[in-house]
């Protein structure tokens, strides 16, 4: 399978995935975004397909930047996507009932692609709430034999996102 | 999900008139756009265990293949597969969009089914 | 990393203390401003249960004779200063208590340069180690530890390949090592074509650390593109 040049950024809903790829992408973001109707979250709206943002290389080939719905129930599109992916970046929102929850999931659903490239954890709004910390989610990562960058991250700042990239290509040079 | 119950009962009456009137007919699927379940009826529920999340991200899709292609508004996305096949439709409700999926064996004929679905789609617009 | 020069931030030295024959309450408050301190002291301490840098003890422990790692300095708390060694006086002071682990601090990081200290296994240039875990903030002070974090993070390297691959000295690899051992945090990686040790016994998932199916091999030159057009410096030892 050849690799193609993407890179995948998930996690759950409001966590930041377009905001993340439109901080990075040289053209305005395609966006699946339709009407949340979960009441649970307060989110007007929801990814339902994928955000799609792209950087040209200087020799002319592209770099795709693809972002997942969050939940569970379009793990189809998770694994549509992954596949031939260099790597992922997984967002997490630190003001949630329970993110180590979160991240399980997409340790989980993405547990292949993470095995065979690179991953990336961002956790999110931790200014505000500190808890669980980085080290909890070591630790958590470490339980399910995930051992990659973690750290705060504030993706509404483009510069932090290319550090999350960076973070990932320094995992995938020979 | 807060679904006003007109809502509610205008779905289960699509549903009914589309399980009687189409030929082949083997699903019935109402979703909100964001692929939750809302009504459906089915020969067997494992067949449309996640059509609810598949055809609002294909929905969605189409509507980024319409405006790509500057066609304008996606209505419908239709497959074609070796044993039936699956149309889906949008609904678009003042207070929300909806999203009719139609699951029939090869003998169903396809006019028949767009036609149906689409008045079916007409109804629950302005329910 | 980026292209964006910033003022490089050391490490402070990680060090480890133990805690023994102290009444509950003062153990607990012991540990609370130790931690409170963090941002202050010179050294970023932790608590072990044995074996640790420094030896914080009650009045009603002895000292042994004989002690099997001499360079360890013995920190005695209590009402009364037995005149035995550095002492902290009850009730715990947060200046008082500062002041005196900044001391001993020096002196243990001292006696490590001298090679004085708890014994450590050495750590050769070329041995490979695994990193079980990601590492915590303290042991990642220094902005190229996040970057030899990450190159370590899924496959396993030595202080010669960590240097080879960024731009960080021979001393900051092993230095790096040395703190991911002293935290319990390194492994040696079995040598190439050994069995590969089974993951936790209950782990269903795919082992990221040890060797992934075979995979391709990223297209030559594409990660240098990336970075590029990132705006990143590239990487290797500069």
């Amino acid at each position: 399978m050849t690799v193609e040049h993407k890179i995948l950024f998930t996690g759950t809903m409001g966590a930041g995935k377009t905001t993340a790829i439109a901080g990075v992408s040289e053209i305005p973001p395609v966006s699946t975004d339709v009407r949340n109707s979960d009441t649970s979250v307060a989110k007007a709206t929801t990814t339902v397909g994928l955000d799609y943002g792209e950087l040209t290389l200087d020799n002319g080939e592209k770099l795709r930047l693809y972002g997942t719905p969050g939940q569970m129930r379009f793990d189809f599109m998770w694994r549509i996507l992954g596949r031939g992916a260099l790597g992922v970046v997984i967002l997490v929102d630190n003001s949630r009932p329970d993110p180590l929850a979160d991240l399980d999931i997409y340790l989980d659903g993405f547990a292949e692609l993470i095995a065979q490239t690179a991953c990336v954890v961002a956790v999110g709004r931790m200014e505000t709430h500190p808890s669980p910390g980085i080290d909890a989610y070591a630790r958590r990562m470490e339980a399910k034999g995930v051992v990659c960058p973690v750290l705060p991250a504030n993706v509404t700042d483009a510069q932090q996102v290319v550090q999350l990239l960076e973070l990932l290509l320094l995992q995938l040079e020979v | 999900m807060n679904i006003t119950p007109r809502i509610r009962l205008a779905a289960e009456s699509a549903i009914d008139t589309l399980m009687r009137e189409i030929k082949g007919v083997k699903a019935v699927v109402i979703s909100t756009e964001d692929g939750l379940e809302l009504a459906a009826r089915v020969e067997n529920t494992a067949q449309v265990a996640r059509l609810s999340a598949i055809a609002s991200s294909l929905a969605a899709l189409g509507a980024v293949a319409g405006e790509e292609s500057q066609l304008g508004h996606c209505d419908n996305v239709a497959i074609e597969a070796t044993h039936g096949h699956i149309l889906m439709l949008q609904a678009r409700h003042p207070e929300m969009t909806l999203i009719v999926s139609v699951v029939t064996s090869r003998e169903a004929i396809i006019g028949q089914v767009l036609y149906f679905a689409k008045q079916a789609t007409q109804l629950l617009q302005h329910a | 990393m980026t292209a964006v020069n910033t003022v490089p931030k050391s490490q402070r030295a990680l060090l480890s203390y133990s805690v023994e024959g102290l009444p509950h309450r003062e153990e607990v408050l012991l540990k609370s401003l130790i931690r409170l301190l963090d941002h202050r002291t010179h050294q970023n301490w932790s608590w072990k249960a044995e074996q640790a840098d420094l030896r914080v003890v009650g009045d009603q422990v002895a000292l042994a004779a004989a002690s099997p790692q001499p360079a360890v300095p013995t920190l005695t708390v209590a009402h009364a200063d037995p005149q035995r060694g550095p002492f902290l006086a009850l009730p715990l002071h947060t200046d008082a208590l500062e002041v005196v682990l900044n001391r001993l601090g020096a002196m243990v990081v001292h006696a490590r340069g001298l090679g004085l200290a708890m014994t450590e296994v050495p750590i050769g240039e070329h041995e490979e180690f695994r990193m079980l875990r990601w590492p915590p903030a303290a042991v990642l002070e220094a902005p190229i530890r996040l970057r030899l974090a990450t190159l370590m993070s899924n496959r396993p390297a030595s202080v010669l390949s960590l240097q080879q691959r960024s731009p960080a000295t021979r001393q900051e690899c092993a230095d790096f090592l040395a703190d991911l051992q002293r935290a319990g945090l390194l492994e040696r990686a079995a040598p190439p074509g050994a069995l590969v040790a089974a993951s936790a016994p209950d782990s269903v998932f795919p082992d990221s650390r040890f060797p992934a199916p075979a995979r391709d091999t990223v297209q030559p030159g594409l990660l240098a593109r990336i970075r590029n057009r990132l705006g990143l410096l590239p990487s290797g030892p500069q």
